[in-house]
């Protein structure tokens, strides 16, 4: 959004990857295909209420390539306790839900 | 969580405030201008990015191939014909529920006639990172040749 205003100066060909959101009782997982990176120029930044991915293809002989995909989040993630790995050219950031957001099972007791 | 993604498909965590229509109804203006913010995605990988270089000692092939692994890509070349042969299945993890879903399965075979013949036995092909290369040397009959010009006098 706050990007849209800016000048584009940059020769970059920017890229939207294309995601999966899959979410289980303890985590979402984000899954982007951003293929040609190097994983030390993947940045994974969380930043409430955003997180975002962004990366550049470097040393490609065309145009370089930027990915960059913003979602918004909100305190239900514990931003502390994100990882990601990078193999194949898929990315696969992991959200783990903070501890307080995660389903518990209840024991009834008879009595 | 993920804001965006509340809306009519309904997930079964943290569903709330389900009940008055003023929530559903700014659902769905979320919803929907959380769509617009996207910015277009064009042609989903159903045919991969290929795109093919000439540096005039070889041809150079580099085809964008997120997910694969090098078993998974099947080459075969001649003098001048060059075929790709790759598929992927994209399977969503057990356990999870699904929230959305925009990476696509391919099942991908494409022959390339090559503009110049080439050296099959030179061929070289590597997968980075889900991008392959391929380095496909020009047969020494299609070789750039330097003509140097002599004066006369």
């Amino acid at each position: 959004m706050h990007k849209q205003n800016q000048e584009k100066t940059r020769p970059a060909r920017e890229v939207t990857p294309n995601v999966d959101i899959f979410e289980n009782d303890t985590e979402l997982l984000v899954v982007a295909d951003v293929p040609g990176l190097d994983p030390n120029d993947i940045g994974v930044h969380v930043d409430l209420p955003e997180f975002r991915i962004e990366a550049k293809v470097q040393g490609s002989p065309d145009k370089p390539v930027v990915y960059t995909r913003t979602f918004r989040i909100d305190e239900r993630i514990d931003a502390e306790r994100v990882r990601a790995e990078y193999n194949n050219g898929v990315l696969r950031v992991h959200l783990a839900k903070s501890a307080a957001f995660r389903p518990r099972r209840i024991e009834v007791q008879s009595s | 969580m993920l804001v965006r993604f509340n809306d009519r498909s309904g997930f079964p965590v943290f569903g709330t405030s389900r009940g008055l229509p003023v929530s559903s109804l700014r659902r769905e203006l979320d919803r929907l201008f959380g769509d617009l913010e996207r910015a277009p995605t064009f042609a989903a990988l159903s045919t991969p990015s290929v795109s093919f270089a000439d540096s005039g000692e070889a041809l150079t092939l580099r085809a964008e191939l997120p997910g694969l692994s090098e078993k998974e890509i099947e080459i075969s070349v001649t003098a001048n014909v060059l075929t790709v042969k790759a598929a992927r299945k994209v399977e969503a993890p057990e356990g999870y529920a699904v929230h959305r879903r925009e990476r696509q399965g391919f099942s991908f075979t494409q022959s390339y006639e090559l503009p110049a013949r080439i050296d099959p036995d030179k061929v070289q092909a590597s997968l980075k990172q889900g991008v392959l290369t391929l380095t496909l040397p020009k047969a020494v009959e299609a070789q750039p040749k330097r003509v140097s010009v002599s004066a006369t006098a």
